[in-house]
């Protein structure tokens, strides 16, 4: 019983040297596991699938490489998406942090790079970049979007219809069917300034550790949809791709690793617990 | 890291493996590092803060005005006034004088007054639809409308037992905060306790998320390790 007790004393680098390992695995060696699509993600998928023709999506995305693991993946897989659909959509960033605007274009260069060569910037999306201003904000860009924004982030005026032909048939929120906001925690701002004076669908991308408080929207319909962590992301790539050959987003490059990686966590969790008691019983 | 040199690579290896090398012990790399990314982060922010915020939203409309005002009171000359909210912005900055400490207290007391205000707005759209929404029928339909009263769709028993656990968890948890009398008699000693054990629960879901989240910020790291770095995989 005496190395039994010990278990709950493991050094935390032999943790740590286990994880590294544990996720390293299936880096090298090319291993598959199955995704199930949960109804958040579906609500998404199929929301976005009845877009009309008139109407544009707009993607708060404000995260950095602090999120990049599940973030990059759930704007990846939207992006696709709206592209594939001819969907335009229109790139901000809100708050949180101003390197937003370029992760975003990040994403974007890469999916018209491989994937969307036809696809053209002022026509099929625009980035409008970094702004502050939370709620007021918010209200800025539903009353009026140039009150907020004179410029993209590019420094065309919202005015040019020559390279921003997209922007000159949209103005308010009337023409936004869906606001989708990526990032670490987004902000509620948008369920009660916009989804509750406007009526605005909207969706969230989120971090696992901040979903837990974002479920009670989905229930209560304030929100249409939401992606969580890496798992909404690979669950939204195999929508979009029925065939596991055809995917490639960040979300199932990174899905089968952080199993592996959980494993070694319960494992753990098992262990300590073995430990405790061994220890407790010891004690008598 | 798509686009990047061999040099942007090989230096945002070291600097990812200097941060990660705090998982060993506390060391002067991972300080040094530290302190450069925080140095980086205000440097940048600065710069975006006043080249997409306050440049295109207060000065340009700012100096249009005056300029304006400058031309014999053209039109646009109104704009001249967002040099108020300027003033009124600098006198935050009156924290740090003792002697002129209350000319601070003025705007603190203007965004604490609007603050107080539009919390007021948001928690009632935020938490109207929620409250609604927790008023669930216990025997339901395979829509979640009532039995009587209901739409045409079938009675639904996975529905029903959904809602009872939904509205049951609400009533143990309110019971375990209501604190306005000692839980003494039985049953709502029980519920409360019931409450407890469901809250821990939720608290087991909040902790799972975050491994789940930490693990996806490790994991892109590693990614980058394996592939880009070492071209492994």
């Amino acid at each position: 019983m005496e190395w039994l007790a010990r278990l709950q004393s493991i050094d935390r680098r032999w943790i740590y040297a286990a994880i590294w390992v544990a996720c390293a695995l299936p880096f090298v060696v090319n291993i598959k596991l199955p995704v199930y699509v949960s109804p958040e993600t579906r609500r998404l998928y199929e929301f976005i699938e009845k877009c009309p023709p008139d109407k544009v999506v707009l993607v708060d995305s404000v995260w950095d490489a602090g999120s990049q693991g599940e973030n990059w993946g759930q704007v990846e897989v939207v992006f696709e998406h709206l592209f594939r659909r001819r969907i335009p959509f229109i790139v901000i960033s809100l708050e949180v942090t101003p390197l937003g605007p370029q992760f975003a274009d990040k994403v974007i260069e890469k999916l018209v790079r491989e994937k969307f060569p036809d696809r053209k910037y002022g026509v099929d999306w625009v980035n409008l970049g970094y702004t502050k201003g939370g709620w007021q904000a918010m209200q800025q860009i539903a009353k009026d979007i140039r009150q907020q924004y004179k410029k993209d982030s590019r420094g065309y005026s919202l005015d040019d219809a020559e390279r921003l032909p997209l922007m000159q048939r949209v103005r308010n929120i009337e023409d936004i069917y869906l606001i989708y906001s990526v990032t670490y925690s987004p902000l509620e701002d948008w369920i009660a300034f916009i989804h509750g004076v406007y009526g605005t669908p909207i969706a969230f991308g989120c971090a696992g550790i901040q979903s837990t408080t974002y479920y009670r929207y989905l229930l209560s319909g304030q929100l249409v949809g939401m992606l969580v962590g890496v798992r909404g992301a690979a669950e939204y790539d195999a929508l979009l791709h029925p065939d596991l050959r055809d995917r490639n987003s960040l979300g199932t490059k990174l899905i089968v690793p952080q199993a592996f990686g959980h494993l070694v966590i319960i494992v753990a969790v098992i262990l300590g617990n073995i430990g405790y008691f061994a220890a407790r019983r010891r004690r008598g | 890291m798509e686009g990047a040199t061999t040099w942007q690579i090989w230096l945002a290896a070291i600097v990812t493996l200097g941060i990660y090398s705090y998982l060993i012990n506390d060391n002067k790399l991972y300080r040094l590092l530290l302190n450069v990314m925080i140095g980086l982060g205000v440097g940048y922010n600065f710069i975006i803060m006043w080249k997409q915020v306050l440049q295109p939203l207060w000065w340009e409309p700012m100096t249009r005005g005056f300029a304006a005002v400058f031309n014999g009171f053209a039109p646009g000359s109104a704009q001249a006034l967002w040099v108020l909210v300027g003033l009124l912005g600098t006198l935050w900055y009156f924290q740090f004088s003792r002697k002129y400490l209350w000319l601070s207290r003025i705007v603190i007391g203007m965004t604490l007054g609007a603050g107080a205000g539009v919390v007021f707005k948001q928690q009632l759209l935020m938490n109207m639809p929620q409250i609604a929404d927790s008023f669930r029928p216990l025997i339901a339909r395979a829509d979640g409308t009532p039995l009587v009263g209901g739409s045409a769709a079938p009675l639904s028993l996975w529905m029903s037992l959904n809602n009872i656990i939904f509205v049951g968890t609400i009533v143990c948890v309110m019971v375990y905060f209501f604190f306005s009398f000692e839980h003494k008699w039985a049953p709502v000693r029980h519920t409360a306790r019931l409450g407890r054990w469901l809250l821990m629960v939720s608290f087991g879901a909040f902790f799972g998320n975050t491994v789940m989240t930490r693990m996806a910020v490790f994991l892109e790291r590693l990614q980058f390790l394996l592939r880009d770095w070492l071209r492994i995989g």
